[in-house]
Formats: structure tokens, sequence, C-alpha cells
């Protein structure tokens, strides 16, 4: 008692627990923490023009992982976001055939988003209504989207529209529009999750489900939706992603399978749910993880080291919070 | 005492056992000289026809891997040379998913099978060894491509012959026309795919030793930078690179992505040699001021396989070269107007110029009608 006492009269600032922190918060400090090593180690990766560049891939990774963390909140876990993502992209590039009419582009932009919503309303189905394990859903979806991918595209890449790729290399006030279109998607979600009756509910969802179910909320039609949305950002960063690619493969979105949860789980998420959770963070956990990918590049590693840098850094900055916890209560 | 009856049937057993092991593997297929370590070009490739032979036989492709354009163009150039000759009245195309233990079954089926000829691209390295020796034992021709230099595998046992390209060759020649665009003097980044992969290996072990001559160039990465082969990959290790590095001056790639990586940052375009594909040779067309040259994407090596292949079957031999020095497709520096940029924007992106189909086949082989 008496040890607690002096601690805090020592750290006055630090009284509240770690935990009770907001998320968006630690994450924030966790990555202006990576940013201040990596501007010290390399620091051409903090220039105006370097930050810039890695803007547009920040963008279609933070896009992609606000889904996974819609999933995550509710207990789930989307394996399938590289097959929606490869789908979509192949929906979105080869079937306007290199058209230059906005009509045609738009459309198999919206067909790609809507097939995006669909296929994670499926999986919703499967996975709410009839009870299969998200886990294995995920995957075996993500299987099928490969296979049609595949079969749509016989495996040659196509390039995007030229009207797609001059909107996603664009700037916009000297910043990508990648990323304006990442604040519209962040701030929306954000706006709808706590300022709306709806938000409020998936968020009593994820918390207590049981709690939730005793006054009414119908859980299932939440899940079914939280998938749907999910296959939504999937598409929509898919889309971003073949504009500014031009030429997206048929693997794009590989990358993005354990890329996503990373972020959410980097984001200082649970994994579990069970919890609020942040988008927020997740977005911050999203840059966290492209500024690193660009540090670890211009720290001049190679193949295998670069992956082990990946590994230590993310690990560090997940088990961090949690190791200070501890030292804070022994 | 034997009867009559039974001596007649001793005959016709001997009798028909004979025919039976003539018409099996009637040619013994390690008889044909084939020319294993024999060097040359394209220049000195021969017709199908000179070697198809007038047994009928059954001819198969079996890949590593079949999912991206560079595939299956090369299943189609193994397609159409397989065409030219009548006697040929199968051809099978197997793809072994990236999965070692798949590739082995499509092998063994396809002996099982009674294909007398398979070419095959070895995407799982010497682990396939175990199953074209024993297709080799077993009187089949087989004939691996793009093994590239130094590839485990007696000639003879484990497979006849293999057609392949040298990689270190490729890096030399990539170093040296870099090292004369940029006049000795210059910074480089050369690019690589998976980390740790043995063409990579093999072209840094051509380039090293070329640009060592030049004290005014300089690579800037100790390694090959690793890309997978994936031009999104690759095109944001570049935006990283570029920040890095204030002066780039050339590079080498597989893919295009890097030369993405610099339009996106606004920044002039290096120097570039990459490999011959649409997409560069469209790139390099929007932007005359990028100098480029490309590389023989060698989708053709298959033919030669084939040849090989067919020729030992039937029993004829194949002088033609097994290891072939490639050549440059396009240059923008040259004023040779075989080496013109050939860009084609009805092409699909991910056609090869330096393929042997022609363009309608080569739609086809992607996808289009």
């Amino acid at each position: 008692m008496a040890d607690a006492r002096i601690f805090r009269l020592r750290m006055p600032r630090l009284s509240k627990d770690l935990s009770e922190y907001p998320l968006a918060l630690k994450s924030f400090v966790a990555t202006a923490l990576l940013v201040l090593i990596g501007g010290v180690a390399a620091p051409s990766t903090i220039n105006a023009a370097a930050i810039l560049s890695t803007l547009p891939y920040f963008a279609i990774l933070a896009v992609a992982s606000i889904g996974q963390h819609l999933v995550i909140q509710q207990r789930g876990l989307d394996l399938s976001t590289a097959g929606i993502m490869s789908f979509a992209a192949v929906i979105a590039t080869k079937l306007p055939n290199g058209s230059n009419d906005p009509a045609v582009v738009i459309f198999y932009i919206a067909l790609a988003l809507a097939v995006g919503a669909a296929v994670g309303a499926v999986t919703g189905i499967i996975v709410a209504l009839l009870r299969v394990p998200t886990l294995v859903t995920t995957i075996g979806v993500n299987a099928i989207l490969f296979g049609l991918t595949y079969f749509v595209s016989t495996g040659a890449s196509v390039q995007s529209p030229p009207m797609m790729v001059s909107f996603f290399e664009a700037r916009f006030l000297q910043v990508p529009t990648t990323f304006w279109l990442l604040l519209l998607v962040a701030g929306l979600t954000v706006f709808v999750l706590t300022r709306t009756t709806v938000g409020r509910r998936f968020i009593a969802v994820s918390v207590n489900p049981t709690a939730a179910h005793a006054v009414g909320v119908a859980l299932r039609t939440y899940s079914i939706a939280t998938y749907a949305l999910a296959g939504l950002m999937y598409a929509t960063a898919a889309v971003m992603l073949s504009g500014y690619l031009v030429s997206p493969t048929v693997l794009c979105g590989l990358p993005y399978l354990l890329g996503t949860i990373a972020a959410v789980v980097v984001g200082g998420n649970s994994l579990g749910g069970l919890t609020k959770g942040s988008v927020v963070a997740t977005v911050i956990g999203a840059f966290f993880l492209t500024y690193l990918a660009q540090l670890v590049t211009a720290l001049g590693f190679g193949g295998s080291a670069e992956d082990l840098a990946d590994a230590i850094i993310v690990l560090s900055g997940v088990a961090l919070p949690e190791l200070m916890r501890r030292v804070r209560h022994a | 005492m034997l009867s009559a009856r039974s001596l007649s049937f001793g005959v016709a057993a001997l009798g028909l056992s004979f025919a039976i092991a003539s018409v099996a593997y009637a040619v013994d297929i390690t008889k044909a000289k084939l020319a294993p370590d024999k060097k040359g070009t394209v220049a000195d490739f021969l017709p199908m026809s000179k070697f198809c032979g007038t047994t009928p036989i059954k001819v198969a492709l079996s890949d590593g891997w079949g999912g991206n354009y560079w595939r299956h163009i090369t299943r189609a150039e193994f397609e159409d040379e397989a065409s030219k000759c009548s006697n040929i009245t199968e051809t099978r195309y197997t793809d072994g998913e990236f999965k070692p233990e798949k590739q082995i079954a499509d092998i063994e089926g396809l002996i099982a099978q009674k294909f007398a000829v398979i070419v095959t691209f070895l995407d799982g390295g010497a682990a396939i060894l175990k199953a074209t020796r024993e297709a080799t034992s077993a009187g089949v021709a087989v004939v691996p491509y793009d093994t590239g230099d130094n590839f485990p595998g007696v000639i003879g046992k484990d497979y006849l012959d293999r057609a392949t390209e040298s990689q270190a060759q490729v890096g030399a020649m990539a170093a040296e026309w870099l090292v004369k665009t940029l006049h000795g003097k210059g910074n480089i980044i050369m690019y690589g795919g998976t980390p740790g992969n043995p063409m990579t290996a093999a072209q840094t072990l051509g380039w090293r030793p070329v640009f060592a001559k030049y004290p005014g160039i300089k690579v800037l990465e100790q390694e090959p930078v690793p890309t997978n082969w994936d031009p999104a990959l690759a095109q944001q290790k570049t935006a990283a690179l570029i920040a890095k590095y204030p002066k780039i001056d050339g590079v080498y790639s597989e893919t295009t992505g890097p030369i993405r990586a610099f339009l996106a940052a606004g920044k002039p375009l290096p120097v570039y040699v990459g490999q011959s594909l649409m997409d560069l040779s469209c790139l390099a067309a929007d932007h005359p001021e990028m100098k480029m040259a490309s590389i023989d994407a060698h989708t053709w090596m298959v033919r030669l396989a084939l040849r090989k292949a067919v020729a030992a079957a039937e029993g004829i031999d194949d002088p033609e070269p097994s290891l072939i020095s490639l050549s440059f497709t396009e240059d923008t520096t040259s004023s040779d107007p075989k080496l013109a940029v050939k860009c084609d924007k009805s092409m699909p992106m991910d056609s090869i110029p330096s393929s042997m189909l022609s363009k309608a086949q080569q739609i086809k082989a992607l996808g289009g009608k």
C-alpha cells in the first residue's frame, strides 16, 4: 500500500492504470515511438516525400483493416480478406476491358463493391445461421474466391481502366486521394459506431452478446451485416489498390490477409472481442505496419532479416504495453 | 513328351512377348545424341519437323505452377510446337500448384498413362528428380527447361537433357548494358525475386564481377532487393528506396513495379533493364525519354525441350544447343530496327513481345478471344 502511494507521488501523471487509457492513444504513442526511432535510425524515412509515398499503401491497408476490425469485434476472424480483395480487383479491372467510358468504369467498381458485400453476407449467413466456425467458413470462402479469380482472369493480370488510375494516383491538396478516401471511410465508420443507434447496438453485441440479446438486439442480423460490411471494406481497398498499382496481379490480395489482422492487433484490440475496441487504433496500427515496412527497407535489411525485424518490432509493439502493465502491478 | 498343343502355345507366348517388348518402348531413348553441353543462341534452332519421327506418341508438360501470364504463354508455345507433328496423338498439361508432392504425382501419373515425352519446369527443384528418374528408367524421354546454371541431376539417369538459359549470363548482360548506357558512372539498384532463390543468386554471380570493374558504378544495396516478383511489393519497396537514395541512375528488375514508383513519386525514370513484357514496352513508349532494354523472356525454351525429348523418343539425334545465351528484345539506345520498342496497346499488358507465338495465339493463351 505504502509502496503504491510512493509510486504515485513520483509519477503523478501516470496515476491511471495503463489499460484505462484509450486504445487509440496507446496505439498512437507506440507508433510515435516507432517513427521517432525510425527517424533517428533512417532520417530519410521521415521527410515529407517519404511520408507522402507511404500514404497510399497505408490507406489501402487501413481500409481493409477496418473490415477485419469489425469481424474481430464480433469474435470472428476473417481469412477470406485476400480472396475478396483479389476477386474484387479482377472485377474492377478485367471486366471494363480498358474502357474509357465513366459509366462503364463506375458500373464495374460498383459491381466489385457489391460482390464484396454479397460474399461477406454469404459468409455471415454460414457463420451465424449454419453455425459453421468462422475460421473454417472464411478459409473455404477464400479458396472459392481465388478459384473464381483465376477463372475470370485466367491468371493474367489486366491494366486498370485509365480513369481509375488517374483518380487513385492523383493528389488533392498535395495529399494522395487514397488517403482522403481512408479519412472518409474511417470517419463514417467511427461516426456510425459512436453516434448512431445501429452502431451502439453493434458495440453492445461485441462487448456482451448475452446482454444485447436480452434487450432485443437481433444478434444474427448484426453478425451477417458485419461480414457483409467487412466484405465491402475489402472490396473498397481492392479498388484503391487496383487504381494505384495500375496492373494488379491475381495474388494482389495475399499480403492483406495477415496484414489486416496484424493492424487490428497492433492497434491494441483484443482478438477475442468482448471489448469496445477502437477503429482509430486499428487505423493507427495500419500506419505502424506500413511505416515499419518502409523503415526496414530503408535500413537495408535483406530478405529474411527483414521478416525477422518485422516480427520482433511487431511483437515488441504488442508486448510492451502488457509488460508495462505487469511492471506497474508488481 | 511335348504335345503339339503345348509347343504351339509356347511359341505363341514367346512371339507375343517379343512383340510386346518391341512395341512398348521401341526406341532406346538414351541412344539419341542431344548435345547437352553445347552452347548456342536462338539462331541455331531447327524446325520441329526434323524431329517428329513417325511413331505415334503422347507428349506432356508437367508444370510446377501454372498461375501467371508467363506460364500460360509457355504452355501455349508448347502446344503450338507439338501441333507441328502429326504423329503426336495427345498433348497434356499438368499443374503442380507449387506443391512438389503434386508435381511428383503428376509425373508418375503420366508414366502410368504411357506418355513417351515429358517436358517439365521443376519449381520444386531437386525434390522432383525422384519422379524424373523414375520416368527416365521407364523409358520416358524427360527434358526439363529453364533449370538455370548448375542444376543437380545426372544426364541420362535423372533426365535426358535440359534446355536452359544461364541466369549468370543474364546478370552479366544486364550489368554490361547498364554500365554502357551510364557511361561507367552511376548508382544502381538490382532487384531480385523471392529471398535466396537460385535464379537471382545466379544473376548476382553474373553482375557482381562486371560492376566491380568500374569504380564509378555504385550498387546501392548489398544484396538484390527481394520483391517476390510481386510488382506491388516492388513498387512499395522502391518508394522507400527513392526516399533513402536521392540519386538512383540505373535499375535491373523483372517486374515493372519500380517504374511505377518513380512515376508516382514524380522522379525522372532511371536507366532500366528488365525482362520482355508488353507493360514494360508500353511504359517505354509512353515515356520516350526513358532508356530501356528488355531481355528475352524465353517462353520459347519449352519448344527446344520438346524437340529434344521428341527426338529422343523417336531415336533421332538433335544437334541443337542445349545451353542458350539470351539476347535483348528491345534497346532504346540502339539504332537497330529489330531492337525497337514493341508496344502494342491492342495486346494484353501481360503479353510477351519476345514470345514465338503469333499475337492471336498470345491473346488466346491469356484468356482473350
